[in-house]
């Protein structure tokens, strides 16, 4: 599983954003964007189509799962959620970027971090 | 504003006909939804927001579009495996490494030497001093100078575009002695003493390929050192590199001293000698891995067809840089010395992208294999 993982590594800023907001909790296309743009601040900005793109492949990689369908202004919308295999990718990033932090820090970049 | 607003969405929704039914219909209608919301956001921020929002949506449908029909064929997964991944970085290696190697030899050759009057006159000493009775020998300073260069400039190319994790020397190394030692070797078969004087047309042709071979085979040893984590390949490939043209020079010279080299022995013993070094080289890309053998076989075949594929696809006029010059020409002429320069360029870059491509494939498939029998 971890050779698996690691040929995955580094995330795109995209993928690790909107795995990033599917940990705190399943959530539809458009709500993912809304939050993946709060998540950083404004600087990653998703286009619909560029959302679908990643979602479909982290759907094929079964990084995130389809876990309902819910109705908004009468149109159907569906819901992902992260997986397991979702969960443990963005737990592996995030101790790999925590390694780059702290690599940062020993070499005498405490102040601007 | 709204009118607006529906009228951009009935034409994202017209876009969306573009994507492969299963993506449309899995994703269109969230997709569509997810657009108009996008837009009336936007919209309630002024018309600025709104444009901003619509250019960056359809700025990046074509290329996802693109990405989905690709996927739908499973060309992603194609473009994405080991192999075609370097395939690609060989072609653009090998091919921008032969451009490079190519411009400083012609630009050297027919720039360089002709200003410079203290290397002519070494040439012309060298050349005196080396030639003798019957043995017109084509040493030349000159040559030797731009053959190391050229060599230099190949490992730098093909390490900048290959190396990884602080291997730059290594691969630096390789890329310079894999590419010196056939083109010493050749040099020295056939200027020691005038070969072709002493063997027939045909015997030239065959040695001729034979070398071929053995240049490829060279270039295939070049990845298969480079991929091994062991220090003894690269070791063997130095050892080759300074023995083999030394052996072959003095092994000529007793031929001749000894007048083989007017008998039917004289070409047996060459294609002999291509062979044992052939042999050589396999054992050294052994020493790497095993598997590492096919890099050597892939690359000499593939080699003499490089050479000649072009020719099949494209008009001479293109690729052959002495197409309609005739025997003579004049070297000093700016314009025609720009115009070989080009082309001998872009043939060399030619042939370095179908070797580079073919021996990438191979190394990719030969990495996955490598890799699948590690996870097991």
């Amino acid at each position: 599983m971890k050779n698996s993982i690691d040929t995955n590594l580094p995330l795109s800023e995209q993928t690790y954003f909107i795995l990033l907001s599917l940990r705190a909790s399943p959530k539809h296309g458009y709500a993912i964007a809304k939050d993946v743009q709060t998540l950083s601040n404004g600087r990653v900005v998703l286009s619909v189509s560029t959302l679908y793109t990643t979602i479909k492949r982290l759907l094929d990689d079964k990084w995130i799962k389809l876990i309902d369908t819910t109705t908004e202004s009468n149109r159907p919308r569906k819901i992902y959620e992260l997986t397991k295999a979702g969960g443990n990718v963005l737990l592996v990033e995030v101790q790999r970027l925590g390694t780059l932090v702290s690599a940062a820090r020993i070499s005498g970049m405490e102040g601007i971090l | 504003m709204n009118r607006l607003l529906s009228i951009l969405t009935v034409f994202y929704g017209w876009l969306l006909s573009f994507y492969p039914r299963e993506f449309r219909d899995e994703f269109g209608g969230d997709m569509l939804q997810d657009f108009e919301d996008a837009l009336k956001a936007a919209s309630q921020n002024g018309f600025y927001t709104l444009l901003v929002v619509l250019l960056r949506e359809l700025l990046d449908l074509p290329l996802n579009l693109l990405h989905a029909h690709l996927d739908e064929k499973h060309m992603i997964g194609i473009l994405r495996s080991q192999p075609v991944q370097t395939g690609f970085r060989g072609a653009i290696g090998f091919g921008l490494a032969f451009a490079g190697v190519s411009l400083v030899r012609v630009f050297l050759v027919y720039g360089l030497t002709s200003s410079i009057p203290w290397l002519s006159r070494l040439g012309m000493l060298l050349f005196d001093r080396f030639r003798g009775n019957n043995q017109p020998a084509n040493f030349s300073i000159e040559f030797l100078i731009i053959s190391i260069l050229a060599a230099v400039i190949f490992g730098i190319v093909f390490s900048l575009l290959f190396s990884s994790r602080g291997r730059f020397s290594r691969f630096m190394l390789a890329g310079m002695l894999g590419w010196l030692a056939p083109n010493a070797i050749g040099s020295v078969f056939y200027n020691s003493i005038s070969v072709d004087y002493y063997i027939t047309p045909m015997q030239n042709f065959y040695l001729s390929i034979s070398l071929q071979l053995l240049t490829g085979a060279f270039f295939g040893v070049i990845l298969s050192v480079v991929e091994s984590e062991k220090k003894t390949p690269l070791f063997l490939l130095a050892v080759i590199t300074c023995l083999f043209p030394v052996i072959t020079y003095f092994s000529i010279k007793v031929f001749y001293y000894f007048d083989v080299v007017t008998t039917p022995w004289f070409f047996a013993a060459l294609m002999g000698m291509s062979l044992l070094y052939f042999t050589i080289v396999l054992a050294v890309a052994l020493s790497a891995e095993k598997r590492m053998l096919w890099m050597v076989v892939v690359g000499a075949l593939i080699n003499p067809l490089a050479d000649f594929l072009p020719y099949l696809i494209l008009p001479q006029k293109i690729i052959n840089p002495f197409y309609g010059l005739g025997d003579a020409f004049i070297v000093n002429n700016g314009m025609l010395l720009t115009s070989i320069m080009l082309k001998s360029t872009f043939q060399q870059a030619l042939f370095g992208i179908q070797l580079g491509l073919m021996l990438g494939i191979v190394l990719g498939f030969l990495k996955k294999g490598i890799s699948n029998r590690i996870e097991t």
